[in-house]
């Protein structure tokens, strides 16, 4: 049975190139381009992801007030922002509301749709706690591959798809540089600039800090990149 | 001519306006000068009525211009000796009876007033009391003398000073004088001799016969009473008076002197023979401030009564010495004193004595024309108005009353109200002043105030800066308002400074949507299409979506730097350790350039957010590398000035344009060559700015002076001093 994925977007070519291109994948894909068309349609029926904007034809902050709905009616649906909005309040403010992901445009097609099948990866392995236990232990961290979560001496890291997937690029190599260029790969977001990069790392030592005030274990090598401390 | 005024300062502009209150006091003092003139004016009208009403009142009394009268009517004199009219013939014969009518008139004369004595004299041993009256062809007088021991005189002695005795001493008119002396044996007729100047020896062997005396014993002394006939007393001649006492019968040594006179050495007084009438019409004429005089028609002084007093009404003095205030105006009354002419306390005129006034203006009085004019005193220290009025019998002109008045009383009013008017002005002014200088220091204070908040919310780049606009001007004046207009400029020049820098963000929002849809329609077409992808206008479309990408991100860049920084807290970071790992990192992702790091203070600590100092470094290294010949290297240099840290990128290339140089780190600056393949928002130097003052840091740009290029600097506060 295909996944139901429900995009809110209020540009008509975006929204259709979005659908076009998940439904290329195999997605059911339901289109909306307001909140109150929205809301309407996830009344009828909820879809198993939701792609929000956050601007929706004048509304400021439409797509968080449809964040806030879905969230209601399914804590654990993955919800994605996909939106222009680039400040880090807005980032903030989006995952503040349990959002599972926060993309900014312009975005590659094809990152979209592996971040869609990652979370949808996620999704199951939530829903079935029997699945093989797929976790990479480095030290004090510990990687589970299927549930794509994050723990710090026992503490469950709230983490981003983007967040998570530098943490595990950077602790897979310990003590080897992931430079810009790499880390920009790995974001698998169409353009990435330097200062993403450095904003992603600050918000993932922001939430390791939050349960270890002594962590350190990610180095900048100003100019170049990142690493992880070897042990 | 105006120029220099320009160049004024307010300040000095209200001095040169305050300074136009000196006409004040100009103003003031020509006013009290025509006051003057007015009350001088006044004075002479007054004067003249005056004499004119005296001159009515003594028309058709031709007797007393009569000269067959033989004695003057002179009153006015202290020294006098006035004779009063009797009721009834005096009898020489030791009885008082026929005096009663002229009791009141005594005089009394004692040693406290004049007298000549030893200094073992008791004034209580010696008094006398006098009174002379007139009846019909006689002057008589009366002298009651106390004297505890009466010495008669010894007729065996040739010198006649020897006992007690009164003396007479006449001034005929022409000043020649007579020696009378009035001695006696014993009680009942006294003799009486024409004696030498020292009152000594008879100058002719028998009595005097015109004058008759008559001495009586009484329990405290003797009285002695005399009978002059009038004619011997004639016109101005002058009579004194002198009690003799004789104590001791043995040496018959004189011990004191009374004389009727007050200085006992002076001339002797006139008698005046007291018209009742007339006296009471003259007497009530006396008056301190004014003199008059009734001449006859051969100018000769008939009558002068009052005087001319040039004493001033005392004048209020200020209390409390030790009040500041009070010692400040009475400092300021001294200077005034000083420049101010006090008029005299004392001036001398013409003495009431003299006979003749032979003035010119008499001469025309006496003609039939009244007048008035001023003359100079005497010594010519005062001012003296003098009216007169002819005397007229009928037709005839017997003579005139001349009204005389000194204006120093004028004069010293007039001299009052100039000292109390500078006075007054010298405050006024200085407070006035003190108000307008306080008011100018206020209002040049204000508008400095002004001046300064405007220049300070302004950058030498013409950028506004939020936090030193003034939130609230409060005065509701046209200053204020001017204030509130220049906030309101200000305010609104921030805000589309705000907008400008904004409008990047703003763009590239705008242009993310569209964008969005172009690269996501050539990924679909990339898939959809086969072998489309190998298509070169493909490729070339890609290109173009993602020179745009770029274009987008560094748009936003700032807007997100601003943001991200807010929340970022700073930390101590040793400066040139930090850099050498920056220049490392660009020395592996720039292979093609030459960096040379130099690091001419360490350690530098500073407080920062490493992050972003690495991003302000790639924009430094990114700009020197975009207007670098490539084979030049790139410098990068920490130095230390002071208190602050500075990085230098140094390149070798084209050198700055001068046009942009005050704007080169406002956004959308950009300067050298153009690539159409690079982008050139002039964002790089902006998002450099916003760092450098996000760690309250400057930075400048300027062209080498070794050789041709470009350093770009920023200056850092540096968190403690170095050790």
């Amino acid at each position: 049975m295909s996944r139901n994925i429900a995009i809110v977007e209020d540009d008509a070519d975006q929204r259709e190139n979005y659908c076009d291109a998940l439904s290329s994948q195999g997605y059911t894909v339901q289109t909306y381009a307001n909140k109150i068309e929205a809301l309407d349609g996830f009344t009828k029926s909820l879809p198993d992801l939701a792609i929000l904007d956050i601007m929706l034809e004048g509304e400021m902050d439409g797509g968080f007030d449809l964040c806030r709905e879905l969230r209601q009616k399914s804590p654990k649906m993955p919800i994605i922002f996909l939106t222009a909005r680039d400040s880090d309040i807005d980032r903030v403010s989006g995952l503040r509301l349990d959002a599972w992901d926060y993309i900014t445009k312009p975005v590659n097609l094809q990152f979209l749709a592996v971040r869609v099948s990652s979370l949808f990866r996620i999704a199951t392995s939530m829903h079935s706690d029997s699945n093989r236990p797929s976790t990479l232990i480095l030290g004090d961290l510990e990687i589970n591959q299927n549930s794509m979560s994050i723990s710090w001496r026992g503490h469950l890291l709230s983490l981003t798809l983007t967040e998570f997937w530098l943490i595990e690029a950077l602790a897979r190599n310990p003590g080897h540089v992931k430079t810009y260029a790499a880390l920009m790969q790995t974001t698998r977001q169409s353009y990435v600039e330097k200062n993403t990069i450095n904003g992603y790392v600050r918000r993932i030592r922001k939430k390791f800090k939050e349960v270890d005030d002594d962590f350190s274990m990610i180095q900048t090598v100003f100019g170049v990149g990142y690493r992880w401390q070897p042990a | 001519m105006l120029k220099p005024l320009r160049t004024l300062s307010i300040r000095s502009k209200l001095l040169w306006i305050v300074s136009s209150l000196l006409i004040i006091p100009w103003m003031g003092y020509y006013y009290v000068l025509e006051t003057q003139r007015f009350l001088v004016q006044g004075q002479k009208d007054a004067l003249l009525l005056t004499a004119n009403g005296i001159a009515t009142i003594l028309n058709d009394r031709s007797e007393l211009f009569n000269p067959e009268t033989g004695v003057p009517e002179v009153l006015g004199n202290e020294n006098d000796l006035y004779a009063h009219e009797l009721d009834n013939l005096i009898q020489l014969d030791g009885q008082l009876e026929d005096w009663e009518s002229v009791q009141q008139f005594a005089n009394y004369y004692t040693g406290d007033e004049s007298f000549i004595c030893k200094s073992d004299y008791d004034p209580d041993s010696f008094s006398l009391k006098s009174i002379i009256g007139y009846y019909e062809q006689y002057l008589y007088a009366l002298f009651e003398i106390d004297d505890d021991q009466l010495v008669y005189r010894d007729l065996e002695r040739i010198s006649l000073n020897t006992s007690d005795q009164i003396r007479m001493l006449i001034q005929l008119p022409d000043g020649t004088l007579q020696h009378y002396l009035l001695v006696a044996s014993k009680p009942g007729r006294m003799s009486i001799f024409l004696v030498d100047e020292q009152w000594k020896l008879p100058l002719q062997g028998d009595d005097v016969t015109i004058f008759t005396a008559e001495l009586a014993e009484t329990e405290r002394g003797y009285q002695i009473e005399l009978r002059i006939p009038r004619n011997v007393i004639g016109f101005r001649t002058r009579i004194g008076f002198f009690a003799v006492d004789v104590d001791n019968s043995h040496s018959r040594e004189i011990i004191a002197t009374l004389s009727t006179s007050p200085q006992i050495s002076g001339e002797p007084a006139q008698i005046l023979i007291t018209s009742p009438e007339l006296t009471k019409i003259l007497k009530g004429l006396d008056r301190p401030q004014s003199r008059i005089w009734i001449l006859d028609k051969l100018q000769r002084v008939r009558a002068v009564v009052g005087g001319l007093s040039a004493a001033l009404p005392p004048e209020p003095a200020l209390e409390e010495e030790g009040n500041p205030l009070i010692r400040f105006i009475q400092n300021i009354q001294g200077h005034i004193d000083a420049l101010l002419k006090r008029p005299p306390e004392q001036f001398t005129d013409i003495s009431p004595q003299v006979t003749h006034r032979p003035d010119k203006i008499f001469t025309a009085i006496l003609k039939g024309t009244p007048r008035v004019e001023e003359r100079l005193s005497v010594d010519g220290k005062a001012q003296i108005v003098v009216a007169g009025y002819p005397i007229k019998s009928g037709d005839e002109i017997l003579g005139a009353v001349i009204v005389e008045q000194s204006s120093h009383a004028i004069l010293a009013l007039q001299y009052r109200l100039l000292r109390s008017m500078t006075l007054v002005t010298v405050l006024v002014f200085f407070f006035i002043l003190l108000a307008l200088l306080l008011f100018a220091w206020r209002l040049t204070a204000r508008i400095r105030r002004l001046y300064n908040t405007t220049e300070q919310a302004i950058t030498t780049e013409g950028r506004v800066i939020e936090d030193r606009i003034p939130q609230r001007i409060y005065p509701k004046d046209e200053l204020g308002d001017l204030g509130r207009s220049i906030v309101n400029m200000l305010n609104r020049l921030s805000g589309y400074t705000r907008y400008l820098e904004s409008m990047p963000d703003a763009l590239a929002h705008e242009l993310n949507n569209p964008l969005n849809v172009v690269s996501s329609s050539l990924e679909i077409l990339g898939t959809d299409v086969p072998d489309i992808d190998q298509n070169k206008h493909m490729q070339r479309a890609r290109n173009g979506v993602n020179r745009l990408r770029i274009i987008l991100t560094n748009l936003t860049e700032a807007a997100n730097l601003e943001e991200a920084m807010r929340g970022e807290t700073k930390k101590p970071v040793n400066l040139p350790g930090l850099i050498t790992e920056f220049v490392d990192g660009y020395r592996t992702s720039h292979p093609e350039y030459e960096f040379l790091l130099q690091i001419r203070a360490a350690p530098l600590i500073v407080n920062c957010s490493p992050d972003h100092l690495a991003q302000m470094l790639d924009k430094l290294v990114d700009n020197a590398v975009q207007f670098s010949r490539s084979s030049a290297p790139i410098i990068v240099r920490i130095t230390q000035n002071s208190d602050n840290a500075e990085i230098t990128v140094l390149n070798q290339g084209p050198d700055l344009p001068e046009k942009i140089s005050g704007r080169l780190f406002d956004p959308m600056v950009s300067y050298g060559k153009t690539d159409a393949q690079y982008s050139h928002l002039g964002l790089g130097l902006f998002v450099v700015r916003l760092i450098a003052e996000y760690h309250q840091g400057t930075c400048w740009a300027e062209n080498r002076s070794d050789q041709p290029g470009v350093a770009v600097t920023v200056s850092i506060p540096l968190s403690t001093a170095p050790k």
